[in-house]
């Protein structure tokens, strides 16, 4: 069965932070952003206030030509891995880095395996990283992902899982940008229930994942209380064995007397064997 | 003097309904105006609502959703890296998380407990402490300010071996081995800031255990860490203040 695409309008890291996005310059809210990480690493700072702040969900992508320098992937990966884990990146469902390569022959160049690594290192088991040809008109599918280059005159694609779509203009501003959206928006408008039922899905499936792993964390909990608490109690029997216990038994009764003179027990009590509960 | 100091406020959510709990606890810290920054394990239920709620309450936090990896120990090293990552300089930062440590017979009196520090005469007291006396590091409550067991050269601990090993391999050299149990605590940000710029605190939590680790029965990365947050500060020849 075909289901509509499920876009994500990419739009450069240096054009979000060239325009100050806070005060309502993007479109709508409902829009979904890729946005492609084109910036050096001095401006790090302002793109993670920028995507931390924003209200679009959103994806990043990594263009190939500058992730492909081990150093600078290096420095990245801790600042990768920071915008993959912001609130609105969390709406795409799962962990999905594209990277875009100018020519098909960049598309070994970036090395996926160590980014994959680096976020299996802070807990992420799964991050799909589908390769495009940036500049490639023709529909690309890889997995269930799709890049798609789109023009106001293209027939829209019809495929499972997320779309990827580029503007791709070259010197593309914010007005430009927004303007693609406005005009592919009237497009798919009639189809964007089946991106929010493809996104919800995911949501849903991992919510319930999420609750029968809590209720076994639970269950967890309560055998680990028990063992914990019979640790603490031997252990609090052991200090009493050790510290009162080992006593002579002269010593102990002598203890006895002394807390009849200071009024702690009764005289008689000390000839009965009967346990008086204290009163409180 | 610091006439208007900025507090970054780091805070782990791991629990699914914390989210009244987190709105009562930072209303009296409102008033500093402090960056906010929260972490929500990726495992709790219901996490997108309470983000979006928690930006209700709070529109300037920023929030990030990361794996139980080091408990709340490795969501805070998260945190730093966000922090440093903005470039903000905080001149203290509060560490908080919803704890329960449901495991423990004192659990319910653990966290009212470890909270003394966020009432508001003991934020005000804190925040003077800090400015009246440039020696103290950390504050927190009293009760939890504990002694690492360390006899004839060696820690005796559950932890002793794994502590031994991370002093040496970061270089840390604390004058007493008294940390915070619990890790929530108000801290002078710049011994912690110029930690995590020399080790990055993502790479420090890659170290860590998965998953509610406990350290009763065998040592832990995690619980080292624990001690090792109060140590950067107090290597430093920073004391630790009981309220």
């Amino acid at each position: 069965m075909e289901i509509a695409f499920a876009p994500y309008y990419t739009i450069n890291g240096s054009v979000l932070l060239d325009h100050d996005i806070q005060s309502n310059t993007l479109p709508d809210k409902s829009v979904k952003l890729n946005v492609v990480l084109d910036i050096p690493k001095e401006r790090a700072a302002s793109l993670t206030a920028t995507l931390g702040s924003l209200e679009n969900a959103y994806i990043v992508s990594l263009p190939a030509a500058i992730f492909s320098d081990e150093t600078v992937l290096q420095e990245y990966l801790p600042v990768l891995y920071i915008l993959a884990s912001f609130d609105a990146f969390s709406f795409a469902g799962e962990i999905v880095i594209p990277v875009l390569c100018a020519q098909t022959s960049e598309q070994q160049a970036v090395n996926t395996e160590e980014i994959k690594k680096y976020f299996l290192g802070q807990g992420v088991k799964i991050v799909y990283m589908p390769l495009f040809n940036q500049h490639e008109m023709r529909l690309q599918q890889v997995g269930s992902f799709t890049y798609y280059v789109q023009d106001d005159n293209s027939s829209r694609p019809k495929t499972a899982g997320f779309t990827i779509i580029t503007p791709v203009l070259p010197g593309m501003n914010l007005s430009t940008f927004n303007n693609h959206i406005s005009r592919a928006q009237t497009t798919i408008a009639t189809t964007a229930s089946f991106h929010e039922n493809y996104i919800e899905r995911i949501i849903f499936d991992e919510e319930i994942k999420n609750w029968e792993k809590r209720s076994l964390l639970y269950r967890d909990f309560l055998a680990l209380s028990k063992s914990v608490q019979e640790k603490e109690y031997y252990e609090v029997l052991n200090w009493y064995h050790k510290e009162y216990e080992a006593l002579p038994l002269w010593y102990k009764r002598f203890g006895h007397i002394i807390k009849v003179m200071m009024g702690k027990r009764s005289f008689k009590s000390l000839f009965t064997n009967k346990f008086k509960k204290p009163t409180r | 003097m610091i006439k208007n100091p900025l507090i970054a406020i780091l805070y782990h959510i791991f629990y699914e309904d914390s989210y009244d709990l987190a709105c009562r606890e930072l209303q009296p810290l409102l008033i500093y105006q402090p960056v906010i920054l929260f972490n929500i394990c990726v495992d709790t239920p219901g996490k997108r609502e309470m983000a979006n709620y928690l930006k209700q309450a709070f529109p300037t936090c920023l929030i990030i959703f990361t794996s139980n990896r080091g408990k709340d120990i490795g969501a805070k090293l998260a945190l730093f890296q966000l922090l440093l990552q903005l470039e903000i300089v905080p001149n203290y930062i509060l560490l908080l998380h919803d704890k329960k440590s449901l495991q423990a017979l004192k659990s319910a009196t653990w966290k009212n407990d470890l909270l003394k520090i966020i009432t508001p005469g003991a934020i005000e007291s804190s925040l003077q402490s800090f400015q009246q006396d440039k020696s103290c590091g950390l504050i927190a409550t009293k009760e939890y300010i504990i002694q690492e067991p360390f006899e004839h050269s060696a820690f005796t601990g559950m932890n002793g071996v794994l502590l031994t090993g991370l002093l040496q391999s970061y270089n840390i050299n604390p004058v007493s081995y008294a940390f915070v149990a619990g890790t929530m605590f108000w801290a002078r940000a710049a011994p912690l800031l110029l930690f995590f710029k020399q080790f990055n605190p993502l790479e420090v939590r890659k170290h860590l255990e998965n998953d509610n680790v406990i350290d009763n029965f065998a040592g832990t990365v995690t619980h080292s860490w624990e001690r090792l947050l109060s140590w950067i500060i107090t290597s430093e020849k920073l004391y630790i203040k009981g309220i």
